[in-house]
């Protein structure tokens, strides 16, 4: 009896690690008249790096945009189709989209600090979510700033306002201030793509110390960083999705042609 | 108070008030529009007023109130363009430019009631032109300048600097300069600056009641030292007879006249932005 | 030839823009000089309680009060309001609509003072009559109202500017960390535009404070301070009102016109502060918008 109980939960535990956090299901976005996203299915592993890779202008940014529904605010967006998130529909009518971006949070391409000081960008998004005494927001500055390795540089300087920091650092102050919400799934649309190379490794650095505790969808169109972080690699062309699998299958077993002319070349004739 | 709904309330909050202020506009003129409609005529227009206002037209209040800002344009326009070049093209200590928007927007925060003073003591007793048209023209005049000049010397300003490289590598001299690749590019920034000054001086009762006009049996004047009867005038001088329901209809009518000559001044300016901008465009 | 159009050209530009930037310490002085017959004759009582020319008495005291408090009146009903419209335009309207809206609300702009004068006779004042059950409806709060609906463009105007000057990467951001839309205009846009925005209504209490012909109509135009002070339903007096009922029935020369300059000369120091005060405002936020 406790036997097969314990199994059930490693049983499910294991149901769970190969099940997907989130999903699409002919999922298609038209911006005006222009059809950005054509039936996507894609499954997004749970505590992975998944990498959404492909050339510019293929919707990487779109779709990753649409999982915590950022793109609400484009005039002339038409979606179709479904996104599933821990199974709610991400586009069900009832859906409160504030508290599903505190699940699913989102670093920019371009670091956008507020103009507070550090700490309070640190602290912007859980403000509302609980009441924090100052010895918590303490705790949780440093816990956050350590977590993307910014405190040993900014630990003497909290109150500094945040734009005095230095490009690189003020994106790790962005994932430092994604990470005290505490979402469970993190967009990163490009973040190392205004940085200079520097600031982008360390970034890098930093997430992929994240990996242990959160769902990374990462979007690039830098190759050779997707090889050095992702787990699981989604190629993007053109709006649709060429092929999707684990890393090592995708860069040395890919089943598509044009998959493997991308990865090797850079070059998509889709 | 959950977060979500005082994010409702928050929301309900702003549609109230522009509701409110949409309530406002379509009140205030659904009111001129719907008093002032029935007091026109086409006698109305075209003959003069009689008993105080209360009876007649208000063909010279039309004639005084257009004599009176078309004047103040001619006076204000090429002063305000000068300014304007002067800010734009000679100017380059910043210092010196801060000031001359100290002076600027300094002079474009007057209350116009104080124009109104100035013009009493300096041109009416000083200078002793005594109630003129002509005084109400200058002071509009200084009133509009301002709005001119910012526009004009924001147009001027943004035009790229290559231009006026160009042109001086072709051995133009800087007044050449100017007058020749400048104000071309900036003057429809300019006109639309004046029509601006002319919708806002038409409707100023302020400045010239005590200096330019006079409220009654005032005729069309023949020089340039007589008064005039304006259109915001002699809605002043019929809201102090509002319990004569004659007097507030002939006011309802001047006011509906009055409104429909700023709104031309005003959509000429912005048609002529508009142009300007699609042509910028291409 | 040409060297000599170059300097004549250059001779207008400058005589052109010494003429307009003296107008305004022309007025000054003229002011100044035209208001020093009161200062020598009253002194410091000018800024006494009591007006009565006829016994020498000559305090601006309760006309200053009366500009003050319809004023703040004015600001009362219009900054909620302003703003709130202005976070509906720039923030809640879809873009699209945003021309419409905003060139409709800016109609309000171009409404004659002197044609909000006679609807403040026509009907605010016959309503604030009937509903507070008064003898006459020309009152401070008519006033106070009708001074509202009058800056109510200025600030929506501005404000509306200021926010949608804001790049929209903040309000990403700050979606982005799941915050409702009132959060991210209250933690992220306010502040942001916040300088901007305490500009224009710098700017509207200059324009309130200059107002002239629309609260002369409707003030009632009584020298006294009302009582209890706070009472909106009195008539009163504003430093304009008093000036544009006066000043023509006055004799250039006499200390009663000085008076009425000296009290001209006050309101117009105050309002050109709160100008060149607004104008900072406005042009301080400007290097956060890389």
């Amino acid at each position: 009896m406790k036997n097969s109980s314990s199994l059930k939960i490693i049983h499910s535990k294991a149901d769970k690690q190969s099940d997907s956090i989130i999903n699409t299901e002919g999922f298609n976005v038209w911006i005006n008249d222009a059809h950005i996203l054509e039936d996507i299915n894609i499954t997004i592993p749970e505590n992975k790096i998944t990498c959404i890779v492909g050339p510019s202008g293929g919707g990487k940014s779109t779709l990753v945009r649409s999982f915590n529904r950022i793109n609400d605010d484009i005039e002339g967006l038409k979606i179709q189709g479904g996104v599933r998130f821990n199974d709610s529909d991400v586009y069900d009518q009832d859906i409160d989209t504030a508290l599903l971006r505190s699940k699913i949070g989102m670093v920019f391409q371009k670091p956008c600090v507020f103009p507070k000081s550090i700490s309070e960008n640190v602290l912007f998004g859980l403000q509302y979510l609980k009441k924090l005494s100052d010895i918590d927001r303490l705790e949780i500055v440093e816990e956050n700033l350590k977590a993307v390795s910014l405190w040993k540089e900014v630990s003497h300087r909290l109150n500094n306002p945040a734009n005095s920091l230095s490009i690189g650092q003020q994106q790790r102050l962005c994932i430092a201030r994604t990470l005290a919400v505490k979402p469970q799934v993190i967009l990163m649309d490009e973040p190392t793509s205004s940085l200079d190379p520097v600031s982008g490794r360390a970034v890098e650095e930093t997430i992929l110390k994240l990996k242990e505790n959160y769902t990374l969808v990462f979007v690039t169109h830098n190759i050779q960083q997707a090889e050095r972080i992702a787990d699981h690699l989604v190629f993007l062309c053109d709006g649709k999705i060429i092929e999707q699998g684990p890393v090592n299958k995708l860069f040395q077993n890919a089943e598509n042609s044009r998959t493997r002319e991308y990865l090797k070349n850079e070059f998509c004739d889709c | 108070m959950t977060r979500k709904s005082k994010n409702s309330f928050f929301k309900i909050f702003c549609w109230l008030s522009v509701s409110a202020c949409f309530g406002t506009l379509i009140f205030l003129f659904g009111v001129i529009f719907l008093n002032g409609i029935p007091a026109i005529s086409l006698d109305f227009i075209t003959s003069r007023s009689s008993n105080f206002g209360s009876e007649g037209g208000i063909l010279y209040q039309i004639v005084g109130s257009i004599l009176i800002v078309l004047v103040a344009a001619l006076l204000s326009f090429p002063l305000a363009i000068g300014t304007a070049i002067f800010k734009s093209e000679y100017l380059n200590n910043r210092k010196w430019k801060k000031l001359s928007n100290v002076l600027i927007f300094g002079l474009n925060g007057i209350p116009s009631v104080v124009f109104g003073i100035f013009g009493l003591i300096l041109f009416v007793n000083i200078l002793g032109f005594g109630i003129s048209w002509f005084v109400g023209s200058i002071i509009l005049a200084v009133m509009m300048l301002p709005t001119i000049t910012l526009t004009t010397f924001q147009s001027i300003n943004s035009i790229p600097v290559i231009y006026r490289e160009s042109s001086l590598a072709l051995g133009l001299n800087k007044w050449q300069t100017i007058t020749k690749v400048l104000l071309p590019q900036s003057f429809s920034g300019a006109i639309t600056g004046l029509f601006i000054g002319l919708a806002r001086a038409i409707g100023e009762t302020a400045p010239i009641m005590f200096i330019a006009t006079a409220f009654s049996g005032v005729d069309l004047p023949s020089g340039i030292r007589e008064p005039v009867s304006t259109l915001p005038t002699h809605i002043l001088a019929l809201a102090q007879q509002a319990t004569n329901p004659a007097a507030l209809q002939n006011a309802w009518g001047a006011s509906f006249v009055l409104i429909l000559l700023v709104m031309l001044f005003s959509t000429t300016a912005l048609v002529i932005r508009i142009r300007q901008l699609s042509h910028q465009r291409l | 030839m040409f060297a000599l159009n170059n300097n004549i050209g250059k001779s207008y530009v400058v005589f052109s823009t010494f003429i307009s930037t003296m107008i305004i310490f022309l007025i000054l002085i003229l002011l100044l000089i035209n208001s020093w017959d009161a200062i020598s004759f009253s002194g410091i009582e000018l800024f006494s309680l009591e007006w009565a020319p006829y016994q020498n008495k000559y305090g601006i005291l309760s006309m200053l009060y009366g500009t003050l408090i319809v004023t703040f009146t004015a600001l009362v009903l219009s900054i909620p309001l302003g703003i709130a419209t202005s976070i509906f335009t720039a923030e809640i309207l879809p873009h699209k609509y945003r021309f419409i809206v905003k060139s409709l609300l800016e109609l309000l702009a171009g409404i004659p003072s002197i044609i909000y004068g006679l609807i403040g006779v026509a009907f605010f004042s016959i309503w604030v009559q009937d509903i507070f059950h008064l003898q006459t409806g020309r009152t401070l709060l008519t006033a106070g109202i009708l001074l509202s609906i009058m800056v109510l463009p200025t600030i929506i105007t501005l404000a509306d500017d200021a926010l949608t000057n804001i790049p929209h990467k903040y309000r990403e951001a700050s979606k982005g960390l799941g915050l409702y839309d009132y959060e991210v205009i209250k933690s992220t846009l306010l502040p942001i535009a916040k300088s901007n925005i305490i500009g224009a209504i710098l700017l509207a209490l200059g324009r309130a404070l200059g107002e002239t012909m629309a609260v002369m109509l409707v003030i009632g135009s009584i020298d006294k301070i009302p009582s209890p002070i706070y009472n909106l339903l009195t008539s009163g007096q504003t430093v304009t009102s008093k000036l544009g009922r006066e000043i023509s029935e006055t004799a250039f020369g006499s200390v009663h016109f000085s008076a009425l300059i000296f009290m001209g000369f006050v309101l117009l120091l105050v309002v050109i502060c709160f100008t060149l005060i607004a104008q900072y405002f406005s042009n301080k936020t400007e290097r956060l918008y890389d």
